[in-house]
């Protein structure tokens, strides 16, 4: 059943990314090498004018100060230059981002940028310390939600002049679209993203496939809500320790918008505005109905059920469906030792899909000394091969699509993994709960949709509660999304 | 021996003056490390979070003025305000004399002539340190509807179990009964202070004909009472606090049954960014702690017995 | 046994009569005795089994590939032997060794200021008089009833602006230098049970009032010193919050922050390494403790007061 010392080894081995130093220097080396050139253009330029006005032996004085120029531009010391940056790896990706950083220092003599871990759970207190201290680093990472807030306290600088200046890197046909949603304001960018991937992915294991004889989801036609029922029923076998279930992944309010109500022709709050709730209305109660149908139907498992150990029964194997995300392939992969795959999610009423996409970014703070060197790095840390590097050789789905190719490549991905890629494509919106208080309005409605499945609420009381709930908070938002810009 | 003589002819001629003046400054000069600590250090912090309760401060940017906004909304419309403090009060009230009387029943069984007692007193303070995931896992699987050990020896008495964390009416029972796990930081108080009760007085008992059950009673429990009155009130301030294992274990669920004080707290300071907000909030929870805390100073002349209570001037 | 009541009755017996239910009497003491020591016994060996569970459990899992540690239904019990998951663990991702110096580092200081300061202020507490002591003391417990979390920033500005003591273990070890509620609470409460004569006893002989603190007061409360050492070194050794808003460098991080590191955005990974860097991480305070209880437990405490 499991795998010998020597298979566990040779899947640590090919799980390693296939970019290695060598090819992130070359192409960082270009790429610094190309911006170092470009600093010094104006320097020649201005002295060749000077020249050219006096009248004296006009070549060779040309060719001595272009020689003193070169010469000036080759010695030319600049004062070291020391960067911080704070991240938030789980610590078996952090080795990765240290390599990343010795490999920028190498090829920026005079920056020297240094990492600092923090733990997820801490990382928002740490960062509100230090800015309530004034002594945030040069560079932050930021989650989607907490991105808005980060702008309207002024705690970002905008990256949007770097951006103007550099038309090369900032090819806006290579930025996934609802990347960069979270992290604009007023029509300027401030943090860049990194990363962009699907919630709604259905990740299924083909062993209980098989055995069921079932066929795979959206093998053989564009399955539907019905066919997942179907299946799922079909698949839900045994009592006991023998139980298996045949769907597991019942709505959260966080992706309740983009993953569940936008098929059913519903939604919870009006994406962007997050002004007004339309969680009374029939379609959204309809949907809730079919869903909590599904889970009293008995192919789900209970909170108590799957509560067993952190992590998910998907990962045991005795859940033949789960709904996840793309990152969900991270704890996936190590420890379900069936064969799996992902799927596209089911089709709803209306006849469409639909994902919510989420993501973070990093950006420069206000509490830089060297704006211009943490854009140095920011830079290097979103290039197409910065990304390469970082994240998709290692299945993090990147925010760039000329980054997407590499994440087809490693092993660290399902084995459709071109699925996540046609979700981004197709159908993914970010329509997530990013506004200032957006974590009010999904810490109101959470623990309402709890009493659903709790049965302590019919679908209709939950709605009606949300909206009662949610609606005061949502009118706060009007402010922010006139000021935003933003048009529902 | 000169000195001393003098000293004393000194303080009996002028007992109430100079010595009482000299035992203040000993006191202040005993208190001072503390003291000085506390202004330096606490101080500040402390007046810092008073006047921000009367701001509206997201941290990331400086605080704006808003006067008692803040008070108003906690009493006013806030709708997890009564919510949090009930459960937390229940939570409270059911866990501290629990947590006592079963400490100080280990303590006592701990410090019998059993043998290999190191080694049980060690196995009875292991949950006390052990932290963070281990106890969230454990106890996922201890109060499992399904197979949890909870659940099966309910069975064995017939009673069938009910969804513990996972049902929001039996969510803080379970949460109750996990905190008497860490029952050993108390126990190991316990057993210092089983430790300090005289021989003589047992033997004084036992000379008196006391079986057991009136030994305990007669000198045990009262000699133990400054003890338990220390867990009483430490138990007391701790509780109402209490943060991490709920952070972990259910995160305020399920429907906020098990949402305490300084969960919400936290969550409005950090997931909000209402930093001026959380610190009215602690401030109301400061208030109903030192109300709790008061009372039990009142109420402790009754039955809290000192060999040598600190003497009034 | 040592039952000074039976020793007696034995002396007197050809003295008393004793009836068949008075010889009944002592008998069953004896059976009575045998019933109460397995009840002791029975119930210890049951509290052992449900509170040593997490630490078995943590072994086990830690002696797992990655790929067994989730198992349906969960496993207590040993089933592999992957020893190496221990230099693994603390080698790999990240420098754990290191941490476990820093932490050690920090516990013991913290532990030695603690027993200096709060030994000192509970005496001043507990034994002598003065004017505002009992509002100091009300002042003392007050500090403890404002949650943490409030005067948590204002403390960091304090700290790193103020005093400039960002990124050192300063702010983390110098304010047990300065007493700990805690401590203070607990000694004051163990100075009050010891009788006041001989305090007197102590004047009347010409000491002064260091010389009854430092010989007299310390010896007698040696189990609630060690008490607080214990406390203020597991609570040292535990605590993340106060490494974490101070160090940004991470070769200053300790034990407990490292292990949050493994706790992901979405799940905990690596969950193997993270219990056998979590065995690491408690063995010692056991150790110490199964040890340390030798110390201040054996040794009762006489009032040396002669009836």
């Amino acid at each position: 059943m499991g795998l010998s010392e020597d298979q566990y080894l040779q899947k640590e081995r090919t799980m390693k990314s296939r970019m290695n130093r060598r090819e992130l220097l070359r192409w960082l080396g270009l790429g610094s090498g190309a911006l170092v050139l470009a600093a010094c253009q104006p320097k020649i330029v201005e002295v060749e004018k000077v020249v050219k006005e006096t009248v004296i032996v006009k070549e060779e004085v040309e060719k001595v100060v272009k020689e003193t120029v070169v010469i000036e531009a080759k010695a030319a010391p600049r004062e070291a230059v020391k960067l911080r940056c704070t991240h938030s790896w789980p610590a078996d990706q952090w080795p990765r981002q240290v390599e990343f950083d010795d490999v920028f220092n190498q090829e920026h003599p005079y920056i020297s940028i240094t990492g600092e871990n923090i733990p997820w759970a801490d990382y928002v207190p740490k960062l509100t310390a230090l800015a309530a201290a004034g002594t945030l680093p040069d560079l932050v990472y930021c989650q989607y939600a907490w991105a808005q807030q980060f702008i309207l306290n002024r705690m970002i600088l905008s990256a949007q002049p770097y951006l103007d200046n550099d038309p090369e890197f900032w090819d806006i046909d290579d930025w996934v679209p609802p990347g960069l949603v979270s992290y604009r304001w007023q029509g300027e960018q401030y943090l860049l993203p990194y990363n962009e991937g699907p919630t709604n992915l259905i990740y299924f294991n083909k062993r209980i496939f098989d055995e069921a004889g079932v066929p795979y989801p959206h093998s053989n036609k564009d399955w539907t809500l019905d066919d997942l029922w179907d299946y799922a029923k079909e698949l839900t076998t045994g009592e006991g320790a023998d139980k298996i279930w045949g769907y597991d992944g019942l709505p959260s309010i966080w992706i309740i918008n983009g993953d569940i109500l936008k098929t059913w022709d519903a939604e919870f709050w009006n994406d962007p505005c997050e002004t007004k709730s339309r969680m009374h209305e029939e379609n959204a109660i309809k949907c809730l109905e079919w869903w909590l149908e599904l889970y009293k139907s008995g192919v789900a498992p209970t909170p108590a059920e799957a509560e067993t150990v952190p992590g998910n029964p998907f990962a045991y194997g005795v859940v033949a469906m789960v709904k996840g995300a793309s990152w969900d392939n991270r704890w996936i992969k190590p420890n379900l030792k069936d064969p799996y795959d992902v799927a596209h999610a089911p089709v709803g009423p209306n006849g469409k899909r639909s994902s919510t996409s989420a993501g973070s970014a990093y950006g420069i703070t206000k509490d830089t000394k060297h704006p211009d060197d943490a854009w140095v790095y920011l830079r290097a840390y979103n290039t197409t091969e910065g990304q390469i590097f970082l994240f998709s050789s290692i299945g993090i789905d990147p925010a760039r699509w000329s980054a997407w190719p590499a994440y087809f490549e490693t092993d660290a991905t399902p084995d459709s993994a071109e699925v996540v890629m046609e979700v981004m494509e197709q159908y993914a919106e970010h329509n997530l709960l990013d506004s200032p208080h957006g974590r009010e309005i999904s810490t109101a409605a959470q623990p309402l949709l709890d009493r659903l499945w709790l049965e302590e609420l019919t679908p209709r009381e939950v709605c009606t509660q949300i909206t009662e709930a949610c609606a005061p908070i949502m009118k706060k938002n009007e402010e922010w999304a006139a000021l935003a810009g933003h048009v529902c | 021996m000169e000195r001393t003589a003098k000293l004393a002819t000194r303080t009996r001629r002028r007992r109430l003056g100079a010595t009482a003046r000299r035992e203040e400054r000993e006191l202040y000069l005993f208190i001072g490390p503390w003291l000085i600590g506390l202004v330096l250090f606490y101080a500040g912090p402390i007046v810092a979070s008073a006047s921000m309760s009367l701001t509206e401060w997201p941290m990331l940017s400086s605080p704006r003025w808003v006067g008692f906004a803040n008070y108003a909304e906690i009493l006013g419309s806030d709708a997890l305000f009564g919510k949090v403090l009930f459960n937390t009060v229940y939570y409270v009230v059911f866990s501290v004399p629990l947590g006592i009387i079963l400490a100080l029943v280990i303590a006592i069984l701990l410090n019998q002539k059993v043998r290999w007692l190191p080694l049980f007193r060690t196995i009875y303070y292991i949950p006390s340190l052990v932290t963070g995931v281990s106890v969230a896992v454990v106890w996922s699987w201890l109060l499992n509807p399904q197979f949890g050990l909870v659940n099966h020896f309910l069975g064995l008495i017939g009673i069938k179990g009910p969804n513990w964390l996972f049902d929001t009416k039996t969510a803080m029972p379970a949460m109750i009964i996990m905190s008497l796990w860490a029952v050993g930081g108390s126990m190991v108080i316990y057993l210092a202070g089983l430790q300090g009760i005289p021989q003589h007085l047992y033997e004084a008992a036992e000379i008196d004909g006391a079986g057991s059950w009136a030994r305990f009673r007669n000198v045990t429990l009262p000699m133990m009472t400054p003890t338990i009155f220390f867990n009483l009130i430490m138990g007391i301030i701790g509780s109402f606090q209490t943060f991490t294992q709920f952070f972990i274990m259910t995160n305020g669920g399920p429907a906020n049954a098990t949402l305490t004080y300084v969960l919400y707290l936290y969550r409005v300071a950090f997931e909000f960014f209402r930093m001026g907000y959380a610190c009215g909030l602690a401030w109301m929870l400061f208030l109903v702690i030192l109300v709790m805390t008061l009372m039990q100073f009142w109420g402790a002349r009754y039955w809290v017995y000192y060999e040598a209570p600190a003497a009034r001037r | 046994m040592g039952d000074p009541a039976v020793a007696l009755e034995r002396d007197y017996e050809p003295l008393v009569k004793r009836t068949l239910v008075q010889r009944y009497w002592r008998e069953s003491k004896k059976v009575r005795h045998a019933v109460w020591l397995t009840l002791v016994y029975g119930l210890l060996l049951f509290g052992s089994a449900v509170f040593i569970i997490p630490l078995i459990w943590m072994v086990s899992t830690s002696l797992r590939p990655e790929w067994e540690v989730y198992s349906y239904p969960p496993k207590v019990l040993p089933n592999f032997f992957l020893w190496r998951n221990y230099p693994e663990g603390m080698t790999r991702l990240l420098p754990f060794p290191r941490f476990l110096v820093n932490t050690m580092t920090i516990s013991v200081g913290n532990v030695l200021g603690n027993l200096v300061s709060c030994s000192m202020a509970a005496f001043g507490f507990a034994r002598l008089r003065g004017r505002g002591r009992d509002f100091l003391f009300g002042l003392l417990l007050s500090t403890m009833m404002l949650p943490p979390v409030v005067t948590m920033i204002p403390q960091f500005i304090l700290f790193t602006r103020l005093l400039g003591w960002g990124n050192t273990y300063k702010p983390l070890m110098v304010p047990a230098w300065f007493g700990w509620p805690f401590g203070i609470f607990l000694l004051r409460q163990f100075l009050m049970t010891i009788p006041v004569e001989l305090d007197d006893a102590a004047r009347i002989d010409g000491a002064s009032t260091y010389r009854i603190f430092l010989r007299i007061m310390l010896p007698l409360i040696k189990p609630a010193l060690a008490t607080v050492a214990i406390f203020a070194f597991v609570g040292n050794w535990n605590n993340f919050m106060g490494p974490l808003i101070y160090i940004s460098d991470m070769t200053k991080y300790t034990m407990a922050l490292g292990l949050r590191l493994f706790q992901g955005q979405h799940a905990t990974y690596n969950q193997h390494y993270v219990m056998a860097v979590s065995v690491v991480n408690v063995a010692p305070i056991l150790v110490l403790f199964f040890f340390a209880q030798q110390q201040f437990i054996q040794g009762v405490t006489l009032t040396g007061i002669k009836g």
